[in-house]
């Protein structure tokens, strides 16, 4: 496989004190708090965690279509985060000219064929209709799909869809390439060739980043940026005695308990980019916190201390559901 | 833009064809409708042009010259002369029905033989004696035909076409002695004084434009002419919520395309742009075959159907504007999608 390139040498990607916070429902959730990792060009970075640790949260951010909370992306002499702000041309020129993406689905039109898949990311571009044909089958041919061009994604298979999501990806020669989880949708016998694909890749300069949970793309891996290390919770199903100023737990550990106060008062707590925390709640006996990280796989929102002598007891979630189902019954 | 706009199209074929028909079919109707309120205007110009006057003399008392007429003797009424006009001739206008068990309406102008309003028909000869009686194609007599009105006969020697008052009513032409016959029982009375040229109206008398003799001609059909519009009004509104719910849906059912069109460089203006131009295109096919479709309809309804040349003209134009409208929601919807939602799981 040769794709052809254009680029210039460039300087790399630099990831500094990310933050990355949305709201589910009422909550705000931060899957991403202070990551920083930087990526060279040439270089396959890995960004390894299990389903909801927010490894596509930084692709999109990454990818200049979502707005972290505060931190950094350098790519080269581009500051993503501020080319996000900004909006307006120099944001679809970014999106356009320095940013690949292979997204998990594929996600190619389905009313285009192969060919015009790539093709429309390249007259979106201003490149004539004739230069983007040509440009577009050479891409195509030398992924291979030189005889399934004007089939629709539907006629094709995961493996060649992939290939044709590839080829939209490379079509502008982009200095960064995303890939969402590259391995899920192929079968087992497919993954090799992919893998060594990717590597490839990067071999032509550029720089690559996939999110995966899938270990067999360690191999490839240049770097590897584990988004949610195992939770090592020491914390046991019971009810617990604090003190007054004991930390119940930390923003941003991990844990799979639910707690319910029995007795005494708590505060929550959260941290705020710049280092400030805030009190945005105060608990009460019958009052509960902690379900966001155990339902999600995410890591604590917030801290909890108490603020008098307290008892509460950490239950698992399905015990915390059990015990919650049953007060709400016998409420009615 | 106009890649992903067309094979998108191309794509859902079968929901876009329906809505074209759908559409069009909605838009011939609108058409149909334009034609018969267009026609109750036509043949009230076409019927008081072929007098030939400039203006109506009527009583002062009267509140119009034809339909909302004060009857007045022939004789008090002022002549050509005295009205200083090159010709002014009294008219008389009735409507009544005919044949077996009325089953025909009819109105008839009583007029002046070889004066103002004594018709050139296109087929046969012009009014020569009493009892003579010139009429309109729509009734379906021949020349030489014997037609009965009010107990008297009349003999058809000659035939006119597109000449109809009130809704698609028939005319017939007759002379004005005929007339006051038929509906005054012979006294010489009559509704108006058809003049040509600038009157000098004396006292007593009032003069009634053409214009103002064509507006109380179609005073009856007023409210049949509102809820026409209405109608109209109504089958535009089922138009543009067919184009404004299939673009709608379009947009819900594309969001991930969008979203992926966003995320590899796609500008917000070129998306909306594809979906602009759907709509264009489902609403210039819409009105083309419901101009078709309108043009086969019109000689099926039993009332004048003469839609306007105009009315053909504007439709594609009106018909993309309210579509492009009716499409601002599924529009504004596709430009608010994030481009991060490319990245949800299929």
């Amino acid at each position: 496989m040769t794709i052809t390139t254009q680029r210039d040498n460039h300087d790399g990607l630099v990831v500094r004190d990310l933050v990355i916070e949305y709201k589910r429902g009422d909550q705000p959730v931060r899957p991403i708090d202070g990551l920083s990792f930087s990526a060279a060009p040439g270089s396959i970075t890995l960004l390894l965690g299990p389903s909801g640790c927010g490894k596509t949260s930084v692709l999109s951010s990454l990818g200049a279509m979502l707005t972290p909370k505060s931190g950094s992306i350098q790519l080269g002499d581009i500051d993503v985060v501020r080319v996000v702000a900004g909006s307006g041309g120099a944001l679809t020129a970014f999106r356009r000219n320095s940013v690949g993406i292979v997204f998990q689905a594929f996600n190619l039109l389905p009313s285009l064929t192969a060919e015009e898949n790539v093709r429309v990311v390249l007259t979106a571009a201003g490149i004539k209709r004739r230069k983007a044909t040509q440009r577009a089958n050479q891409l195509l041919t030398s992924l291979g799909l030189g005889e399934r061009m004007l089939h629709r994604p539907d006629d094709l298979s995961g493996g060649q869809q992939q290939r044709v999501a590839i080829a939209r990806a490379l079509a502008l020669d982009p200095t960064l390439l995303l890939a969402d989880e590259p391995t899920a949708h192929l079968d087992h016998s497919s993954v090799g060739s992919v893998l060594d694909f990717y590597r490839r890749l990067a071999d032509d300069g550029r720089i690559v980043v996939v999110s995966t949970h899938d270990d067999r793309m360690l191999r490839i891996a240049t770097d590897v940026v584990e988004l949610a290390p195992r939770a090592h919770t020491t914390a046991q199903p019971g009810v617990l005695s604090l003190s007054e100023g004991d930390v119940l737990f930390n923003q941003g550990d991990h844990g799979e308990l639910v707690y319910v106060v029995r007795s005494g008062t708590f505060n929550v707590l959260r941290r705020e980019p710049d280092g400030e925390s805030v009190i945005v709640s105060q608990l009460i006996p019958g009052d509960h916190v902690g379900e966001m990280a155990p339902l999600f796989s995410l890591p604590r929102s917030a801290t909890v201390i108490a603020t008098s002598s307290a008892e509460i007891e950490g239950m698992p979630i399905e015990q915390f559901r059990r015990t919650f189902e049953l007060r709400s019954l016998s409420g009615r | 833009m106009f890649l992903t706009a067309w094979r998108d199209l191309q794509f859902r074929r079968r929901r876009v064809m329906i809505a074209v028909l759908g559409t069009a079919l909605v838009l011939s109707l609108s058409l149909v409708m334009t034609g018969i309120s267009a026609s109750f205007r036509n043949e009230v110009r076409v019927g008081l042009r072929s007098f030939g006057a400039d203006s109506w003399i009527r009583p002062e008392t009267a509140n119009g010259v034809l339909i909302a007429s004060a009857p007045f003797d022939v004789s008090t009424a002022p002549t050509a002369e005295q009205l200083g006009v090159e010709r002014a001739d009294p008219v008389l206008f009735r409507n009544t029905s005919v044949g077996r068990g009325a089953k025909d309406q009819i109105a008839y102008f009583g007029v002046v033989r070889g004066g103002l309003g004594d018709p050139a028909p296109t087929k046969g000869a012009r009014l020569a004696q009493e009892g003579d009686i010139v009429l309109d194609t729509k009734l379906g007599r021949g020349i030489g035909a014997k037609v009965v009105i009010g107990g008297r006969q009349f003999t058809v020697v000659g035939l006119v076409r597109r000449r109809s008052m009130l809704a698609g009513v028939p005319i017939a032409y007759m002379s004005i002695t005929d007339a006051q016959g038929l509906a005054f029982g012979g006294r010489p009375l009559a509704n108006t004084v058809a003049v040509v040229g600038r009157p000098a109206v004396p006292s007593g008398w009032a003069l009634d434009t053409q214009a103002d003799a064509e507006t109380e001609m179609l005073q009856p059909l007023r409210e049949a002419m509102k809820t026409i519009d209405l109608v109209r009004g109504l089958l535009w509104l089922v138009a543009a919520l067919i184009v404004g719910s299939v673009m709608y849906l379009q947009s819900l059912e594309r969001s991930r395309d969008f979203a992926v069109l966003k995320a590899t460089g796609s500008s917000a203006r070129s998306i909306g742009g594809s979906l602009a131009l759907q709509a264009v295109f489902l609403m210039l096919v819409a009105s083309l075959l419901g101009m078709g479709i309108g043009a086969l309809l019109a000689p099926l309804f039993p009332m004048n159907v003469e839609i306007p040349t105009l009315s053909f003209v504007l439709l594609p134009f009106i018909a993309v504007l309210i579509g492009l409208l009716a499409s601002v929601t599924g529009l504004r919807r596709s430009l608010r999608i994030e481009p991060a939602f490319a990245f949800r799981g299929a």
